[in-house]
């Protein structure tokens, strides 16, 4: 049986005033993959999941969740639907108690048993008011009543932001014994790139809202590479080849970043002559930092419909 | 899942409704000469109840006080602490949501309302009370107010839940709905005040129900 992407967008459009915040956004995350949605702060990520939640209209384009468009689910469909919001609002008012009980009322297969385990777990008691936690006991309750009517589809707005280093780990922690019942779909967006490196098999990359990058997580930190170039006197022009992200000079040295090294861009830096080359790998955290920093420049294209494809930065230029 | 939104809605105006009728019970006191701190006395009543008093302005303050509070806070006050973030892409209908967040306002302005119009037109009734025939046909310019407060309570609620590029340009539901009431309270006939305040609830409602489906969150 053919399995449908948990979601698709075809060409999301927004804007806002004058400003277009997301860019004809073409993305499939398919079932049972934990995506990881990056970008820096105004790329549109929020946007985009609000988009995909019907908290925000787009000015044009498509979005089907779990097979049917998201402006007419039915009712059974969106409650297999969980969205955590960016900061866990929730009614400072209630208990957590009182929370529980307002949530469950509107899901008919609320598991009141995996409730009390993660609150357990967490050890929050039932009469504490919601006001009164911490930021990480917010994101804690947050997170047990997004899962408790035991979602297909688990969308998180920036879960992990503001939380302190041992509570993020619990949280992730949790998230990925959550993550491990089959057939389950995570979209998630961060700044954490640890986070993303830790739970994410794939990840996109949105770019002054454009996806730059959709690619396993592996994948796209293979094929960022940093390559050093030594030189004896003045330093060469900027090389001209496919996939170039940036280009950098330090004292003798030329540092280039690139998508896809292969034998092209290898040929086109022989080139230069330079009297050492040295090839680096990136960790996802530098591989995202250099694909993503400096003035907006048109970056090479790295959406990659075919996980198994060999090349992957050859779509040239934006 | 409709309880809990009815006592979310309820818990949530607490307050305002207990700030509210403590304004009205000032109100009917200061309406009535009766005493609320031990140390006050009784005092003389002059002024003739619904004919001649001071009920115009009080009403206007503590009822219409509480009806655009009320619209506000179920609006504004839910979009300033983010949490239809956490209600809306819940799996119920939002025009359903929105429903009840207006029957239990509109229905806490109105009975407040018309509570501190019944029980000073039970105080004018009651012989010994004041030295005057009572008709309750007295009371119908008391009932016009009370039917504008529905008005006012509508463009509050709207006026927190339509988008506008800053907060003066959002309160114009508002300041129009205000401008309204003070018509319906005007109105020469008791049949006009209600097609007007009809009227004006009906657009309210539906600009309500426009904007919160067509706007962003």
């Amino acid at each position: 049986m053919i399995m449908s992407d948990a979601i698709v967008t075809k060409r999301l459009t927004k804007h806002y005033g004058r400003k277009r915040v997301v860019d004809s956004l073409n993305l499939r995350v398919p079932r049972g993959s934990v995506y990881g949605f990056l970008g820096r702060n105004g790329a549109g990520k929020s946007t985009t999941i609000k988009m995909l939640l019907g908290m925000v209209h787009a000015d044009y384009g498509q979005v089907e969740l779990l097979g049917e468009p998201a402006d007419q689910l039915c009712w059974e469909t969106r409650s297999r639907i969980a969205y955590l919001a960016e900061g866990h609002p929730c009614y400072g008012w209630m208990t957590i108690g009182e929370a529980v009980r307002f949530t469950s009322s509107f899901y008919p297969n609320w598991n009141s048993t995996l409730v009390d385990q993660i609150l357990d777990h967490f050890q929050l008691s039932r009469r504490q008011k919601f006001r009164r936690l911490s930021r990480g006991q917010q994101a804690q309750v947050s997170l047990a009543l997004a899962v408790a009517p035991d979602p297909e589809l688990l969308i998180l707005d920036d879960p992990t932001l503001g939380l302190d280093t041992v509570v993020r780990r619990d949280f992730l922690e949790s998230l990925i014994q959550i993550i491990q019942r089959q057939g389950r779909t995570i979209l998630f967006s961060s700044h954490i790139l640890g986070d993303v490196e830790r739970v994410a098999d794939r990840i996109g990359i949105l770019v002054a809202g454009v996806l730059r990058v959709d690619c396993r997580t592996d994948q796209f930190r293979e094929s960022i590479r940093k390559i050093v170039l030594e030189f004896h006197g003045e330093l060469p022009e900027q090389p001209l080849c496919p996939g170039l992200v940036s280009c950098r000079q330090v004292g003798s040295q030329l540092e280039l970043v690139t998508v896809g090294y292969d034998d092209v861009q290898r040929e086109a830096i022989e080139a230069l002559n330079p009297r050492s080359i040295e090839v680096l790998d990136l960790n996802l955290e530098d591989a995202f930092i250099e694909y993503t920093r400096g003035p907006r420049r048109p970056l090479p294209l790295f959406v990659m419909e075919n996980q198994d494809a060999q090349k992957t930065g050859s779509q040239g230029a934006a | 899942m409709l309880k809990r939104l009815v006592v979310k809605e309820l818990r949530e105006s607490a307050g305002l409704v207990a700030l509210a009728v403590l304004g009205m019970a000032c109100v009917l006191a200061s309406l009535t000469g009766f005493p609320i701190l031990p140390w006050q006395q009784r005092s003389e009543i002059y002024q003739y109840p619904f004919v001649r008093d001071s009920l115009p302005f009080y009403f206007a303050l503590s009822a219409g006080g509480l009806a655009i509070a009320l619209g506000l806070k179920q609006t504004a006050w839910e979009l300033g602490q983010g949490t239809y973030y956490f209600l809306l892409h819940r799996p119920v209908h939002r025009q359903r949501i929105f429903i009840i967040k207006l029957a239990v306002g509109g229905m806490l302005a109105m009975s407040l309302s018309g509570l501190l119009i019944l029980l000073y037109a039970w105080w004018a009734m009651t012989p010994g009370h004041f030295p005057a025939p009572f008709y309750w046909s007295m009371t119908f310019p008391a009932w016009k107010m009370w039917i504008a407060i529905l008005t006012v309570y509508l463009g509050a609620f709207l006026s927190g839940i339509r988008p506008g590029r800053w907060f003066g340009s959002r309160l114009v539901p508002l300041a129009a709905a205000i401008s309204t009431a003070l018509m319906i309270s005007d109105a020469s006939w008791f049949w006009l005040a209600v097609a007007l305040s009809l009227a004006t609830s009906l657009l309210g409602v539906f600009a309500i129900f426009h904007y919160v489906q067509q706007r962003d969150y």
